[in-house]
């Protein structure tokens, strides 16, 4: 008799494994992008546990006690006007992540719909829509957003009679959102134009498929790595921008923190004469951890979702 | 490449008044008047004096004289700085930024692609382990700290470097240091990233077994690859990087463009906001046009590509 | 060898591409531009001239905006326009009577209103012309002439014929801009020849050689004072007129340009020797002033750093003499140094320190509140009720205010006039913190409790430490009022605009002295007074103002003018006072002698002695 192979009975095949498990996989070898989300989804879920208590507190102000070092009383120290640094940064996590994830949003929202729009169009038009997106790229940002910040507050302050604090922060990841969605748009842009190139996109079209039900059926389920990848980047630069608003003194407005604000203060609070470390250090330290845990994740996800990407 | 050369250089005029009227027109829209300094209330009949002494009583003959004026070279004269013409404040302050930046941005070039390509190379090692850590505190920590945590660490703790003045080159070093860090973080990681793609390719392989040096196979074949997306990365980072850090220049007291940028749009100086933000723009535009050219002759498949 | 080559990937196949294509290596190319970029930075970045260390050096926070002394109006440069410019009287740092300026003497009339000025005859421009009387003639007319009047054309009211002449020109200048284009230049020709016409005949201002005659028309007891502001400086008539641009319809413009380094021509103890834009000013001893042989600081380096920190830094270095005001966030720690021994958060153990100086300025910081009966967008204003703001005032306490946030050693205020600043004038007391009183006012304005009181929005704009002053006196009225308040920061230009047509309830403010009389202040809130932010219109007040403007005796004077502030500050209230403000000096007593700490912060570097 000859030795045949015995084919393997299928109830004893390892389950396949989908290409969405597969990335998964990828995504949990790199340990730093791993590591990373746990960090980060342990501080969101920090930050919103505490948000009942931290909402009523971050502006109990107490004279007396004003810029203590951490201690058994506030953990991290107070401030010059007696508000527990501690339960501020909590908040102002809140709020800093609210506004970079929006505004990452935003800019996703409007980068998808021009960098589409213009690859498919092409020609005249793709063309005179990315001199818009240079021209935009060639204005100064600081003006854009201050110019944005100033006309959308008047805006929404009187004729849609928002509070004024929930004014400033729809404004603000408006402004952000509006000057960071032109690199997505040109990336979008790229992909999509590579993409329809390819012969599936082409084999759709002969079929006569409808532009949009090619773009939402076809084209958008194969943009979904860069755009992740991209928006995981988006985020952190926009908490960065933030962060450099309050510096100037037009992002998020005291008493409502923020970490931007907050190290914008804490900035003050170091210098050649006294030195009110805790007040730069905690929430200088937590913005710089988010940062960092969202760079690696949006590493780790353009490692696992870009397969030409080999192991090393 | 000539042809797409000739038509970029064309529409350069035409980006710019396109970004003159779009900075105009939020310039107008705005609210707030340029000419009242906080506090004394400004009689109105001297305002309109000064109205028509700077052609802004009207909007559409200020729109058109401004442009005359700028085409002529002459950029008006500064309502908050009302002693002198803004060609005196770019032309004293624009050389500083860019001084600053140009050193930032060396500084960012240099130790970015040093310390990416050692990243690359030596993986999983400590230099590898640096190069992520000055990558990480450039992503991650904001410019402002960055600046002052640098000036007490040079001017006070160890009180190593003069604070304050801008007369000798030393001057320069702690703005630049504290200005590079960001783009030197990005362009490390660009290059660790592309150096790491570009390692594992084919000719690579065909070239270390070929059996050259390593040195040789980085330096000659590698990183010229690997430095194209640096490039594109290049561009918009050096022109904002010489029109002046807003912090920077103001944590350590250098005269640059940026503080005085920032202010008048704080002050609604419209004056210097246009005159500013016409140079600002040119610079990008320009700085944007040679690095597609440098991308072209780099890079050839992007000159088959048709834009 | 065939088959290596075959096996060539696209991308080497790229790189050959590109190998032939351009003949410059990339790293090479770098190379090439990291050299430009050094070359660039050696050359263009640094190229300033080294100069010899200027006897004193000091460092201003705020930029100096211009010199020009019909359009000077923040202190910054109001310091340095009276080192360079000498008007007839001069500031005198010790109080009481201005010392003399250009005038070696003058005298007045029984009825105090014609005044008559003897210029020295020493007096000389800094190219040796003299000084005469129409130098002040040139520049007085200058500041009030439609074009170059700017924020202090009002000082100038009380001399007989001003303001008719100003009020025909404007006319004038309407009915030529209204005229056709092409007709405008012959007409405009025809208005000036007039208005110098006019000038000369309506306008009691004459000047005879060295004589300068003056009639006002009511008697100023400050005039004297005013006279040392630098409004009225003079200028060098011939240098200039040669800038003198006008517009079609008659304004008179001068280019900026006149006021530079070697260009413009001074009369004070300094002449303006360089200036670099926002870098630093050079003052150097004027030749031909006729206190030289006196002057022992013979250059003046004043330089720009916006940046608090940085300025202390750069005087503890050394490197700068003297800071006219520290305005750093650890401010009060250094007063507390200069009280007692201590070591600094970096261990520079040292005893304590005598160079910190703290003076009362002439200046107050209080809250507008909005008296006007409708806000902007129709809702009525609560703060238009007295007794609300009368509560308002009693639930703060400006003790705490001062002693937990501000902690400079600042002066609690009650009133709006800083007091002991001016000799002469009555004490004047405002309302004290009393909550318990506060809740009674409260009843009074028909609120039965404080929920019935709509929200209350507290305004101020991003700079120094507004917002924390506005939070701290939100909690306040939170906590001893039960008054719901809101805090709302804006931008500055924003903040202005807003604050000018009364959109707002509560808005931060502040008031400096021009010159060293009650009226100063007081005439902020009269109604139509451009400054008055409040909208304050109370006639009982004007007229009090009136009286005592009225009055003879300068005693009784200062008496019915504190009766007024005493009205506005007990039963009116259109402000809510928090404190006057404290300016901190740092310099070395054994370095630089001779400075007078005075409530105006002005000093004259001639009476400075620098030692090293």
């Amino acid at each position: 008799m000859s030795t045949v192979p015995m084919p393997i009975a299928a109830e004893e095949l390892p389950p396949p494994v989908t290409p969405s498990q597969r990335q998964w996989r990828r995504f949990r070898r790199n340990k730093a992008a791993f590591a990373g989300l746990w960090v980060l989804l342990a501080m969101v879920v920090a930050c919103l546990a505490t948000i009942p208590f931290t909402r009523s507190h971050y502006a109990t102000t107490d004279l007396v006690h004003g810029r203590r070092a951490p201690d058994s009383n506030a953990i991290f120290g107070t401030d010059v006007l007696g508000r527990s640094v501690a339960v501020r940064c909590m908040l102002g996590g809140v709020i800093s992540l609210t506004v970079g994830f929006s505004a990452a949003v935003v800019a996703m929202c409007l980068g998808i719909a021009w960098g589409t729009a213009a690859a498919m169009a092409g020609g005249r038009i793709d063309a005179l829509m990315m001199r818009i997106v240079d021209i935009l790229f060639g204005l100064p940002y600081i003006l854009l957003v201050i110019l944005l910040k100033v006309g959308l507050d008047g805006l929404l302050h009187d004729r849609l009679g928002l509070g004024a604090q929930t004014a400033n922060i729809v404004v603000l990841l408006a402004a952000i959102g509006g000057v960071s969605w032109l690199t997505m748009a040109r990336v979008i842009r790229g992909q999509v134009l590579s993409l329809q190139t390819r012969p599936f996109i082409e084999a759709a079209r002969a079929l006569g498929l409808p532009p949009w039900r090619i773009f939402l059926r076809h084209i958008l389920p194969n943009l979904t790595g860069p755009l992740i990848v991209y928006a995981s980047l988006t985020v952190p630069q926009a908490i960065l921008q933030e962060s450099f608003l309050s510096f100037l003194g037009i992002g998020i407005q005291p008493p409502m923190p923020s970490w931007g604000n907050l190290a914008a203060e804490g900035v003050t609070a170091i210098n050649a004469v006294q030195s009110f470390w805790w007040q730069l250090v905690f929430p200088c330290g937590l913005l710089s951890l988010t940062l960092l845990c969202l760079n690696f994740i949006g590493d780790g996800l353009r490692d696992a979702l870009d397969p030409s990407a080999a192991d090393v | 490449m000539r042809r797409m050369l000739l038509s970029r250089v064309l529409q350069f005029p035409l980006i710019l008044w396109a970004i003159y009227t779009i900075t105009f027109i939020m310039v107008i829209a705005v609210p707030g008047n340029p000419f009242q300094a906080a506090g004394r209330k400004l009689n109105p009949a001297t305002e309109a004096a000064l109205r028509r002494r700077y052609g802004m009583d009207d909007n559409w003959r200020f729109y058109a004289s401004y442009l005359n004026r700028f085409v002529r070279g002459d950029l008006g004269q500064s309502i908050q700085y009302e002693s002198w013409t803004c060609n005196e404040i770019i032309g004293e302050s624009l050389p500083v930024s860019m001084a600053v930046g140009g050193a930032a941005m060396l500084i960012a070039l240099v130790g970015g692609l040093l310390l990416g390509t050692a990243g690359a190379v030596y993986r999983h090692s400590l230099i590898d382990y640096l190069s992520l850590a000055i990558a990480v505190i450039g992503i991650s920590v904001p410019t402002f700290v960055i600046g002052a945590i640098l000036l007490v660490l040079f001017s006070v703790t160890w009180r190593l470097l003069p604070v304050g003045t801008w007369e000798s080159p030393i001057d320069l070093l702690r703005p630049a240091l504290a200005l590079s860090l960001v783009p030197m973080a990005y362009i490390t990681r660009l290059t660790r990233l592309g150096m790491i793609e570009i390692m594992s390719s084919d000719f690579i392989r065909t070239a270390r077994a070929k059996g050259l040096s390593p040195a040789r196979v980085i330096f000659r074949h590698a990183l010229p690859n690997a430095v194209l997306p640096v490039l594109s990365y290049l561009g918009p980072a050096t022109a904002s990087a010489m029109t002046g850090s807003f912090v920077v220049e103001r944590v350590f007291n250098v005269p640059g463009l940026g503080v005085h940028f920032v202010n008048s749009v704080l002050n609604r100086d419209q004056m210097l906001i246009l005159a500013t933000v016409l140079v600002y723009s040119s610079l990008i535009v320009a700085m944007n046009l040679l690095v597609d050219l440098a991308y072209r002759l780099l890079d050839p498949r992007m000159a088959e590509a048709a834009t | 060898m065939l088959s290596t080559r075959m096996k060539i990937s696209a991308t080497g196949r790229r790189h050959k591409a590109w190998r032939r294509r351009a003949s410059i290596h990339p790293m090479v190319g770098l190379a090439l531009t990291a050299t430009l970029i050094i070359a660039a930075i050696w050359l263009v970045g640094l190229a300033a001239p080294r100069a010899e260390r200027a006897d004193l050096r000091l460092i201003e926070n705020v930029s100096i905006a211009t010199l020009d002394p019909a359009a000077v109006s923040q202190l910054q440069d109001i310091r340095v326009a009276i080192q360079v410019f000498e008007g007839l009287t001069a500031f005198n740092p010790k109080g009481g009577q201005p010392r003399h300026g250009c005038a070696a003497e003058w005298s007045t009339d029984d009825t105090d209103t014609k005044w008559t000025f003897q210029i020295r005859p020493d007096a000389k421009w800094s190219n040796g012309d003299p000084v005469t009387a129409r130098d002040f003639v040139f520049a007085w007319r200058r500041a009030i002439e439609p074009g170059t009047a700017k924020d202090y054309a009002f000082f100038f009211e009380p001399i007989v014929g001003m303001k008719p002449y100003v009020a025909w020109r404007h006319e004038e200048i309407a009915r030529i801009a209204s005229l056709p284009p092409e007709s405008r230049a012959a007409a405009r020709d025809a208005h000036l020849a007039e208005a110098d016409r006019r000038f000369a005949e309506m306008v009691a201002l004459k000047a005879d050689g060295r004589t300068l005659s003056v009639q006002l028309t009511r008697p100023i007891a400050y005039w004297l004072d005013l006279l040392s502001t630098p409004v009225f400086m003079p200028l060098h008539e011939a240098s200039v007129v040669p800038f003198r641009v006008l517009d079609d319809a008659g304004h008179i413009f001068y280019d900026p340009r006149w006021l530079r380094p070697g260009v413009t021509i001074f009369n004070g103890p300094y002449y303006l020797a360089d200036w670099q834009f926002k870098r630093s000013l050079t003052l150097r001893a004027n030749p031909q002033h006729w206190a030289r042989a006196d002057l022992k600081v013979r250059s003046v380096e004043i330089l720009d750093v916006v940046d608090a920190n940085t300025a202390w830094l750069m005087y503890d270095d050394g490197r700068v003499d003297l800071l006219p005001s520290v305005k750093a966030v650890y401010t009060p720690e250094l007063i507390a140094q200069s009280d007692s021994p201590y070591e600094n958060a970096l261990n520079h153990a040292r005893a304590g320190r005598d160079d910190i100086h703290a003076i009362g300025a002439f200046g107050t910081y209080f809250y507008n509140l909005n008296c006007q009966p409708r806000l902007p967008g129709g809702l009525p204003n609560p703060l238009a009720r007295p007794a609300l703001r009368r509560a308002i005032a009693l639930a703060v306490d400006c003790d705490a205010l001062c002693r937990g946030v501000l902690r400079q050693n600042e002066v609690p205020a009650d009133t709006l006039i800083p007091p002991g600043t001016i000799s002469g004038y009555p004490r004047v007391t405002g309302l004290p913190f009393d909550p318990i009183r506060a809740r009674e006012e409260l009843t009074r304005a028909g609120y039965r409790s404080p929920a019935d009181v709509p929200e209350i929005v507290i305004s101020y704009n991003h700079e120094a430490n507004h917002g924390v002053i506005a939070q701290t006196v939100e909690s306040m009225l939170r906590k001893n009022l039960g008054l719901r308040v809101r805090t709302e920061g804006k931008e500055s230009q924003t903040f202005s605009a807003a604050k000018q047509v009364q959109n707002y309830q509560i808005a931060r403010a502040s008031w400096y002295g021009d010159y060293g009389d009650p009226t100063t202040f007081l005439d902020v809130f009269t109604s139509g007074n451009g400054n008055n932010d409040s909208a304050y219109a109370d006639p009982v007040y004007d007229k009090m103002l009136q009286r005592a403007e009225a009055a003879d005796d300068p005693a009784e004077r200062l008496r019915l003018l504190a009766e007024a502030e005493t009205r506005l500050m007990q039963q009116t209230l259109p402000l809510l006072p928090l404190y006057h403000d404290v300016n901190v000096y740092a310099f070395r007593p054994d370095r630089v002698r001779g400075i007078v700490l005075n409530p105006r912060l002005l000093i004259h570097y001639r009476d400075l002695e620098v030692r090293r």
